[in-house]
């Protein structure tokens, strides 16, 4: 009976090893290799779709305030500093050069960087570089005029700036709703204006408009103080003896 | 013996608490509080006038910095209402006009490269904002 028994429970651990085996094969997929590549590709797609969210194309313009033969280092429109990378596919191009490349870049130049932006690292791979030479533009209100030398000069919220008006200066004024063709002779002080020019290679204080926008009736604005020239004899100062009292010329 | 202990005790904190109560009623009767003159007088005119914040302007589409591979680009924004809105770019100017929500959009022309906008918003007020944004052009694959 013992026997019987043990030859009993010893075929039953038997079968049952065997049948768990069975359904083990039964129910795990075989691996063959067309399901080998498409696990690769799988990967490889997974893969490029992470870089391309990382990696996007962008476009910066700058100015160059260190270069070195692998990098430029800019500070941008919105005064932020940006850093590009530079290797042996990016393409260079200068308006006055046809041999123009990253020893050329100096510091205090004006580029425009296009290439893969990383979003991780903040960098950008640059594939194309260009020098650009960007127009200075002055928004104030008209302080003086100097109509023997079709000069004029804007008070801005910072500083003074001196206009010259040249025969290639394009005039505009915006007029009830319009933008209409305007000249020197329209210009009145304390008028809003902006301006789009050039630094005068001879006085780099004076900028040489190339183009002029009036805005006759928009009123000026309130943060731009126009303070009086020294030199200006258009206007009486009346001096002051410090103690309060003016002094006034005696006249009889 | 020990009830009456308790009910002691118990008079005792409350009569104790009242006196507390008076002290610290007569201790703020007697503070005097100094006010300075803009505390006694808070409507009190400034003799400087306060000038309004400066008008904000937004670019909402495209992005800044992006690239682009159509030459005419659709520009949206928004800005204060009743604004003066100027686009300047290298070779073009357009002065806009916002909506009554302020929003505004207009089109323009890119060159190859990087384009520089630069966007003025001037407020009913005078007072004038400036953005720049750069948005460049490009068909090249990288």
């Amino acid at each position: 009976m013992k026997k019987f028994l043990f030859i009993f429970l010893i075929s039953f651990i038997t079968l049952s090893f065997a049948f768990n085996n069975a359904l083990y094969a039964a129910t795990t997929p075989t691996v063959s290799t067309s399901e080998n590549i498409q696990q690769k590709l799988l990967d490889q797609i997974a893969s490029k779709a992470a870089q391309l969210k990382l990696t996007e194309k962008r476009g910066i313009i700058g100015v160059v305030s260190e270069a070195t033969d692998t990098q430029i280092t800019l500070t941008d429109v919105q005064g932020n500093k940006r850093f590009v990378d530079v290797d042996e596919l990016t393409k260079f191009s200068s308006p006055t050069s046809n041999t123009f490349g990253i020893s050329d870049v100096k510091s205090g130049m004006t580029v425009g960087a296009l290439g893969l932006y990383n979003r991780e690292s903040r960098r950008l791979l640059a594939r194309d570089v260009d020098i650009l030479t960007l127009p200075k533009i002055v928004i104030g209100s008209v302080h003086s005029l100097d109509n023997k030398n079709f000069q004029f000069v804007v008070d801005t919220q910072k500083d003074s700036v001196k206009i010259d008006v040249e025969n290639i200066t394009k005039t505009y004024a915006y007029s009830e709703g319009t933008l209409a063709s305007s000249g020197f002779s329209k210009i009145n002080i304390n008028e809003p204006i902006v301006v789009l020019g050039y630094p005068d290679a001879t006085d780099k204080s004076m900028i040489l408009a190339s183009k002029v926008l009036l805005f006759p009736d928009s009123v000026k604005d309130p943060r731009i103080i126009s303070a009086v020239s020294a030199l200006d004899n258009s206007i009486t100062i009346v001096p002051s003896t410090g103690s309060g009292k003016k002094l006034t010329p005696i006249v009889k | 013996m020990k009830k009456e202990k308790v009910i002691l005790s118990f008079i005792g904190v409350a009569i104790g608490l009242v006196f507390a109560g008076i002290a610290f009623y007569l201790y703020q009767s007697t503070k005097v509080i100094n006010l300075t003159q803009k505390e006694q007088n808070p409507t009190a005119v400034s003799p400087t006038p306060v000038l309004n914040k400066p008008p904000y302007i937004v670019i909402t589409s495209p992005n800044d910095e992006q690239v682009l591979d159509q030459k005419i680009q659709s520009i949206t924004g928004s800005t204060i209402p009743n604004s003066t809105i100027i686009l300047l770019t290298k070779s073009d100017q357009q002065v806009l006009k916002p909506t009554t929500m302020g929003d505004f959009s207009t089109t323009v022309t890119l060159e190859n490269g990087e384009n520089l906008l630069t966007f003025i918003v001037i407020a009913p007020d005078g007072q004038t904002q400036m953005i720049q944004k750069t948005f460049t052009f490009t068909t090249e694959d990288f």
